[in-house]
């Protein structure tokens, strides 16, 4: 420790103490937490288009206070905050997705949202829906920050015009144009919705499937899940439908103009315009004749360490409120044009933007489509089966289990734990 | 810069909190309690029984009596926990260096696997762990530090790469030396060529190393080109001598002319090359034992006079005067049967000794011998004039041999 002060006051000299100005020692860590298959084109830029706004905001009412901001993958978050938390080194504030913050807290590695007066204000802004997600009991387990959501990306020199529905779009790759899929959750879950097997499969992904006897209303859910799977594998038995291996693929595949259609996650918009400039168009995913797609939705909430001393979590709370702010959000939106805003009070500026439109009916179709999604659920059931989910899909499209025992899998796969 | 500024600063906060003061005021009221209580200690306990009388065995007894304290109690301790890691590592790695590496290898070795790679290894390693627990060294590695000759340099590329050149240049002499021990058994190869090619490789190594280096740094050719065109112009200038010194060197290692571990005459006096460096060579005086460092231009442009170019025999001599009433067979007998007699003088080619003139009073002789080791000429003929001295003196002659001051070695 001796050491690094001293180092630290040694960078403090080099550095002409210019960033010293009003620095009276008050800090605020925050953590921010990324996805490795959602941020691994983001990390880079995550400063400069996310948090810089709110920090330079953020700095111009509270200028004596030095925010530190490091990024922790999601895999070794639990691991990472029980370590720092057992020296008293924790993060005061965490950027995390809201199933991850509801593990957090269950767990009792993050502190509940404080209930103070200032707060209360901050969350009755929120829209309730949101806050929804991150509610255990009396508890929140952070505060609503913005929603990003999957949507629809395609190259507009070979599609003019997206696809509409799923039968449009298997369409177009019969007449020559190739569309990416992947088995990740961001990449084929949505499609779950257009067979109406959405609610099962939402089931599966939250482990709430019941391990009980059979029941009529399991044979009807099983039934949709199969007609799911049968569908999966006929699409990719197509020459012109691609299945990557993750959305680092797809986002490759359409930026060299390899793949003309893809489902991509809204947090990549940015390098996506970035590398493919007006070439890219977005929109909402297609509808199937089961009904409105099932897109993923994350949910990023600003959650509190429970290290901090009480300036340090004032401080925290002040970030948290402030990102809030209805002007702010507005400028995250408009700015970043790859999340929609939590504040009941801004809507989605629809009109000036057809990315945001298209967001804004993508989360409208995660509401209707992913019912027990939109509640508050952990995400350790998520993490500990996704990739057991993703094998089997795999395994069916490909033609090793056939759709039945692919259901079978599935649903063992989300039985409820006792 | 700033980013890097303000990931430091933020650590400063760290030491507000309540949690972590709470820790570091167990860890200090252990230390003084240890402390008061080894001062107390009747003056008979046994060390052994009792360690905790220096410093830092106490430290480390006193964080462990604090990480118990904490756990007993309920308290966070995590950060004792990782003091008394650090600590107790360093203090085996100390324990490991005295009780391992003295009894296994030479001191020189241990003095320079210690210095200058165990302890900038664990160094690095602390500085690591530190870093992992109040910051993200993924992060920290990310900050940009500018763009040289046309490609972005990040702190961790740069740390990383300094890091592996460090140990490159400080651990590559070990490599080297295995190699070159193994090639000697198996090729047969002379302690001068096995020690040549040690050199070689180290060079070779540290070369690829920087080569690697430049290449994981990702720079631009083209601005490296442009470094060495100006390069060109200063070796023109400046550092010519330091570029001259250089290839002379290389030349030397590669020529065999000049190798470690053989024996030379530098100013008239027989020394024996220890190490061939970069710029210069490291020689060893056998007469006072001074290390000479002499620039490897110097061999390469003048007259070097070796004893172990082909092989390690140097011929010594020196002349010495008798009485007349011994005759010449006699005493030049005497001389060769003395100088055979030294175990040290080769018996092939034989000892010769030759009537150099004569007088009414006293003959001039010269004795000439040989050895197998240059750098002893001068103790080995002393040796053989204090035989001849004793065996005159034994046969009376009262004219002691005038050796002194008119005797030379000769090789």
């Amino acid at each position: 420790m001796v050491g690094l002060g001293l180092l630290g006051m040694g960078l403090l000299g080099l550095s002409g103490c210019g960033s010293l100005a009003g620095f009276d020692g008050q800090t605020l860590s925050v953590m921010v937490v990324t996805q490795r298959r959602l941020d691994w084109l983001r990390r880079d830029s995550l400063r400069q288009q996310l948090w810089q706004p709110l920090l330079d905001e953020y700095s111009s009412v509270r200028p004596n206070v030095r925010v530190n901001l490091t990024t922790v993958d999601e895999n070794q978050l639990e691991e990472e905050l029980r370590l720092r938390t057992s020296r008293g080194l924790g993060p005061d504030l965490l950027l995390v997705r809201a199933p991850m913050a509801n593990t957090l807290l269950k767990a009792g590695l993050i502190a509940p949202v404080p209930d103070t007066a200032a707060m209360t204000r901050a969350t009755d802004a929120i829209d309730g829906r949101y806050i929804e997600r991150v509610r255990q009991g009396s508890r929140l387990a952070g505060l609503p920050l913005h929603e990003a959501v999957t949507l629809a990306c395609y190259n507009r020199q070979q599609m003019p015009t997206p696809p509409r529905t799923t039968e449009e779009l298997m369409a177009m790759a019969a007449a020559g144009n190739t569309i990416g899929l992947s088995v990740d959750p961001y990449g084929i879950w949505w499609t779950a919705g257009t067979r109406g097997a959405d609610r099962p499969v939402t089931s599966i992904i939250t482990g709430t499937v019941p391990s009980a006897s059979r029941t009529r209303e399991q044979e009807r859910e099983g039934a949709l899940i199969t007609d799911w799977l049968v569908w999966l594998r006929q699409i990719a038995q197509q020459s012109k439908v691609d299945i990557a291996n993750g959305p680092e693929e797809l986002f490759d595949g359409l930026v060299a103009s390899r793949l003309d259609w893809i489902p991509c996650f809204s947090l990549t918009l940015p390098p996506l315009r970035k590398a493919m400039g007006p070439r890219l168009g977005v929109s909402a995913l297609p509808r199937g004749p089961g009904g409105p797609p099932s897109p993923f939705s994350i949910l990023q909430v600003w959650s509190f360490g429970l290290d901090s001393s009480p300036r340090q979590r004032q401080n925290a709370a002040a970030l948290a409120q402030l990102s809030d702010d209805p002007l702010l959000q507005r400028r995250f939106v408009l700015d970043t044009q790859e999340v929609l805003p939590v504040n009941r009070s801004v809507p989605t500026p629809v009109a000036s933007s057809g990315v945001l439109a298209a967001l804004a009916e993508a989360e409208q179709q995660f509401q209707s489509g992913s019912p027990l999604l939109t509640r508050a659920f952990t995400a350790e059931h998520l993490q500990a089966v996704s990739h057991r989910i993703e094998y089997v899909l795999q395994q069916v499209m490909v033609g090793v289990f056939t759709p039945q025992q692919g259901v079978v899998l599935l649903q063992r796969i989300g039985q409820r734990t006792p | 810069m700033n980013l890097l500024l303000e990931q430091v600063l933020g650590w400063v906060g760290f030491f507000s909190r309540p949690i972590v003061l709470e820790q570091l005021l167990i860890a200090g009221v252990a230390v003084g309690l240890l402390s008061v209580v080894s001062q107390r200690l009747p003056s008979g306990t046994p060390p052994r029984l009792w360690p905790p009388f220096k410093p830092l065995p106490l430290v480390v007894a006193a964080l462990l009596l604090s990480v118990l304290v904490a756990a007993a109690t309920g308290r966070r301790y995590g950060l004792l926990l990782l003091a008394w890691q650090i600590l107790t590592a360093f203090w085996g790695l100390r324990g490991l260096e005295r009780l391992l590496l003295n009894r296994w290898l030479p001191p020189e070795t241990v003095h320079s696997l210690v210095s200058r790679l165990l302890r900038p290894a664990f160094a690095l390693i602390i500085a690591l762990v530190l870093l992992d627990a109040v910051a993200s060294p993924r992060d920290l590695a990310s900050v940009s530090l500018g763009t040289w000759f046309g490609s972005e340099i990040q702190l961790g590329t740069l740390s990383l790469v300094i890091v592996v050149l460090y140990f490159v240049v400080a651990a590559s002499i070990h490599p080297a030396t295995a190699i070159g021990w193994i090639a000697k058994r198996t090729l047969g190869i002379s302690e001068g060529s096995r020690k040549a090619m040690v050199t070689l490789l180290r060079y070779g190594f540290i070369s690829l190393g920087l080569v690697w280096g430049v290449a994981r740094l990702g720079i631009n050719q083209a601005g490296l080109l442009a470094v060495a065109g100006g390069l060109s112009v200063g070796l023109g200038f400046g550092v010519k001598e330091v570029f001259s010194n250089f290839i002379s060197g290389l030349w030397l290692l590669v020529e065999g002319s000049v190798r470690p571990g053989e024996v030379l005459i530098h100013d008239g006096e027989a020394c024996e090359v220890r190490r061939l460096d970069l710029r210069a060579a490291t020689l060893l005086r056998a007469s006072d034992n001074a290390e000479l460092v002499v620039p490897n231009q110097n061999f390469f442009t003048a007259t070097t006079t070796t004893y172990t170019r082909s092989d390690r025999t140097r011929r010594c001599g020196f002349e010495v005067s008798a009485p007349s009433s011994w005759t010449p067979d006699r005493m030049i007998a005497l001389l060769q049967e003395l100088a055979a007699a030294h175990p040290r003088v080769l018996k092939q080619p034989p000892p010769r000794a030759s009537l150099l003139s004569f007088s009414p009073s006293s003959h001039s002789y010269r004795l000439s011998f040989s050895i197998t080791d240059p750098l002893r000429a001068g103790s080995i003929t002393s040796e053989v004039k204090l035989a001849l001295w004793r065996r005159f003196d034994a046969e009376g002659l009262l004219t002691p041999p005038s050796g002194e001051g008119g005797s030379s070695a000769q090789g």
